[in-house]
């Protein structure tokens, strides 16, 4: 292995790319395996699952509330049922708006990934990276011109700052990328 | 004066010594912070200026700047929000290669293949040099520089050359003086070598 498929290795590795992958986007075309990988439906079913769950525990919330209070209801109950309510309707929008970007964001990517269409992106990279304190994730960028490309440390830390790069993009997501020599 | 009352003096006493002497501290301590820019501006014959905008409380931004007809050193420190940037650049003018970029970093870099090697033991095992344009980059790390970058105390420089200037850049904040006529003296080496 020459020196630079040990470099590609090394940012396939930690951006989530093989040297095939790289190969089929080289060639403007999408690996079966990155289109598979575009179909994740985690982000959407974990926003569901958090609207169904504040939606559910709102409301039994409210009926055990209501059930535990002497009827006819007093002022005040009345007053904690209607806060319990809308506090749930308000979590459970919040939520909800959360899980139909999410949904309509993979709809988006899927569709993308189907078209196969690959951009190519080609120049100096500036790096960008703020280092997270106090337990917070900092916050690592790679900028091609004037499109800016979040990705984690590991790759950030493996591209060097100036250096030309090839990036091969697809709905705004990095795919994969390589350096060109000047 | 019973014992007691001498004790409780003596306590007071005490007390007040170790905060006036935290107050000494602090004082010397950013007078000495204060005093880096203008003695770096005497050092390297360069006029020195500080502009602050902003409230102390909110967002602010103050520049600091040390200008010569062919050195000029400008840090910003900003503070947008709960978020600080600090950046301090040293343009040096010289005839170098242009397009030239280089990345210095005490830390060993995770991939070796834009990594510059000098040949000089000593600094390829202290300072690691990144870049694409390797031969550019040898040229440019003749022994001056090198000795000037083994003396920089940042833990990452940005080394630009655009044919006309050398920039040296790093994100660190300014607490010493060699903090400031490291990166100084890097430009200086790199502008000296180039012409």
């Amino acid at each position: 292995m020459n020196e630079l498929e040990q470099y590609l290795t090394q940012l396939g590795q930690a951006h989530g790319f093989t040297l095939e992958h790289l190969e089929a986007n080289r060639q403007g075309r999408i690996h079966a395996e990155q289109v598979s990988r575009s179909k994740g439906r985690g982000g959407p079913i974990t926003a569901i699952v958090f609207t169904v769950l504040s939606a559910v525990g709102g409301s039994v919330g409210a009926f055990l509330y209501y059930d535990d209070a002497r009827k006819p209801l007093a002022r005040l109950d009345r007053n904690a049922l209607v806060g319990i309510l809308g506090a749930t309707v308000l979590v459970t929008l919040f939520f909800l708006a959360i899980a139909v970007s999410s949904v309509r964001a993979r709809k988006r990517r899927v569709a993308a990934f189907e078209a196969g269409r690959v951009e190519v992106l080609s120049g100096p990279v500036v790096k960008k990276g703020v280092q997270g304190r106090g337990g917070n994730p900092g916050a690592f960028h790679l900028h091609f011109g004037d499109r800016r490309f979040w990705v984690l440390r590991q790759t950030w830390e493996l591209v060097t700052h100036g250096a030309t790069y090839r990036a091969y993009v697809v709905n705004d997501q990095l795919l994969s990328l390589e350096p060109v020599a000047r | 004066m019973s014992e007691y009352e001498m004790m409780q003096w003596a306590g007071l006493a005490a007390g007040a010594g170790v905060v006036g002497a935290g107050i000494y501290g602090l004082v010397r301590f950013f007078r000495k912070l204060d005093a880096i820019w203008p003695d770096t501006a005497a050092k390297y014959g360069l006029s020195f200026e500080k502009k602050h905008e902003g409230s102390a409380l909110g967002n602010s931004t103050e520049v600091l700047s040390l200008r010569g007809p062919t050195l000029e050193v400008l840090s910003m420190r900003e503070q947008l929000g709960n978020r600080r940037r600090t950046s301090t650049v040293v343009t040096a003018k010289g005839a170098t290669p242009g397009g030239t970029l280089l990345e210095v970093s005490r830390n060993r870099p995770k991939a070796a293949f834009h990594l510059v090697t000098t040949g000089d033991a000593k600094f390829d095992n202290l300072r690691f040099v990144l870049s694409e344009s390797k031969d550019r980059a040898k040229a440019l790390l003749t022994p001056p520089v090198r000795e000037a970058l083994l003396r920089c105390r940042q833990w990452e420089l940005r080394i630009a050359c655009d044919g006309s200037q050398v920039m040296v850049s790093f994100g660190d904040l300014v607490t010493d003086h060699a903090a400031l006529s490291g990166p100084i003296d890097v430009a200086l080496a790199v502008a000296r070598g180039a012409t």
